[in-house]
């Protein structure tokens, strides 16, 4: 597993929902509970799929015809960054306003 | 198919192969459950081209692995679109100027000139035949391709030293005052085609990280489509000549000097006819070989030395026998058709050859002879099973 070169607000959402959930998440469900657009969506996803936070599969409904939905899973080891990730993205927002207001 | 659909579809065709499948049924998926997970279609259909817009490729980034096999054949395919353009557009002005029948030996005064000029039109035509040869042979390896670049480099230098003969005695070549672009454009096609080839394959061994790699590729990719494209300008400017048939400006047209020569002397089947008739009809037999050997599906070895000696055997026939051939075909065919099947073996000629240096490259793949299938002995013959 690979470290992100960024970590972005929009890669914690997506880090948020995939840790929620405790199993395989359809990859519209995540664009869904996110609140981000597709187009930030797809590309964090395979950014953590490439860098080994997160893996895929297609689903193994076959009594849905035509294309088949994909799913993602955090792995072990990205389960443990993310939750790193999402603690030090959430210190880091609500120190801010304190450094604001001092 | 809605555009929605045609949009992702697009979007999925512009991924990198090994990605393509993949995420064409993915986005296929989503759209068609979009409204079930309560996502406007349209978002899928940015998300999918903003994805594709945005993915880390090789040629811009090296967050990702190179696919090195990928670079590779693009890299060959470049250089042997270079190569191949910068042959075509040699063997173009070789054809008119630099032949042992070219007109301006004709007018040499001393006879070390004509001859010089015979062999450097020989040479003109040879070094180029011989460069795609090599890279051929050598399947495109970088001794390969610099061998071949240094002969095409100085048979470049044959466009320029033939006008100086021509000066050298005394007959100005109308041709080169009028259009002298002619030659400098000639000899900077092939210097960049050579700068470009050996930018991508003949340089000592680089760095093989992405960074160097990509820039190989942008360079070789680049040259090959500038060559390409400037060696196609001059070619459509030669088929514009011949088929409107104008007469060259370098003195009285050769069509009129043929039609006043077949005036005043009586219409025969000489030796020269014969032989023009001779190569025209191993030309046509050859050509038609070698279709007959693609269209059936001969081993590649047999498709490319079919493709070879039509397209080799078409560029040296014209070069040697232009005018001969010309005339033969003016005799029978009258002027103004004359010049049409030139035209044709003109393009059977070089578009042959592109071929030939392609599949040298490695860049085009012909597809492999059915294997042939074995009998086992104790399997009945195709009579016994009818005979029962």
């Amino acid at each position: 597993m690979e470290p992100l070169s960024r970590m972005t607000a929009a890669t914690i959402d997506v880090l948020s929902v995939l840790d929620a959930s405790r199993e395989p998440c359809w990859g519209l469900l995540v664009i869904k509970s996110s609140g981000r657009p597709a187009g930030s969506v797809y590309p964090i996803l395979e950014r953590l799929e490439t860098s080994g936070w997160v893996t895929s599969s297609w689903e193994e409904d076959d009594s849905r015809p035509g294309p088949r939905r994909r799913y993602y899973e955090l792995t072990e080891d990205g389960a443990t960054a993310a939750r790193a990730a999402i603690r030090s993205f959430a210190a880091k927002s609500t120190a801010a306003p304190k450094v604001a207001h001092a | 198919m809605s555009m929605a659909t045609v949009a992702v579809r697009f979007a999925a065709w512009t991924l990198p192969r090994k990605m393509r499948n993949r995420y064409r049924e993915q986005w296929l998926a989503d759209l068609r459950d979009a409204e079930e997970a309560g996502i406007p279609p349209a978002d899928i259909v940015f998300g999918s081209l903003a994805f594709a817009a945005t993915l880390n490729r090789p040629l811009f980034s090296d967050s990702r692995a190179l696919d090195a096999e990928a670079v590779t054949r693009r890299s060959r395919v470049a250089a042997g679109l270079a190569l191949s353009a910068a042959l075509v557009a040699l063997t173009q002005y070789a054809n008119i100027f630099v032949g042992f029948d070219n007109v301006a030996s004709m007018y040499a005064r001393e006879p070390g000139t004509e001859i010089l000029a015979g062999w450097l039109g020989a040479y003109s035509w040879i070094a180029p035949v011989a460069a795609g040869l090599i890279v051929m042979v050598t399947r495109g390896t970088r001794t390969g391709v610099s061998i071949a670049v240094i002969a095409l480099v100085f048979a470049s230098f044959v466009g320029e030293i033939q006008p100086a003969i021509d000066r050298a005695s005394q007959h100005r070549t109308t041709m080169w005052h009028a259009e002298p672009w002619i030659y400098p454009t000639a000899l900077g096609l092939v210097a960049a085609a050579s700068v470009f080839l050996w930018f991508a394959l003949g340089r000592p061994r680089q760095r093989t990280d992405s960074v160097h790699g990509n820039r190989r590729l942008l360079a070789s990719s680049i040259g090959g489509m500038v060559v390409l494209a400037a060696a196609l300008l001059v070619i459509a400017h030669t088929q514009t000549i011949w088929e409107t048939r104008l007469p060259l400006p370098f003195g009285p047209s050769v069509s009129e000097n043929l039609s006043m020569w077949l005036q005043w002397m009586e219409l025969k089947l000489d030796f020269e006819q014969l032989m023009v008739g001779t190569f025209s009809v191993l030309l046509v037999a050859g050509a038609v070989l070698a279709c007959l050997v693609i269209a059936v599906g001969l081993p590649r070895r047999g498709t490319v030395s079919g493709v070879t000696a039509a397209a080799v055997f078409a560029l040296c026939f014209l070069t040697l026998g232009y005018a001969a051939l010309l005339s033969f075909l003016e005799a029978i065919w009258g002027v103004d058709f004359a010049s049409r099947p030139i035209v044709v073996l003109f393009l059977v000629g070089r578009i042959g050859l592109v071929a030939v240096i392609l599949y040298a490259v490695g860049g085009l793949r012909l597809p492999r002879s059915l294997p042939r299938m074995r009998r086992r002995p104790d399997m009945r013959s195709d009579a016994e099973l009818i005979g029962g």
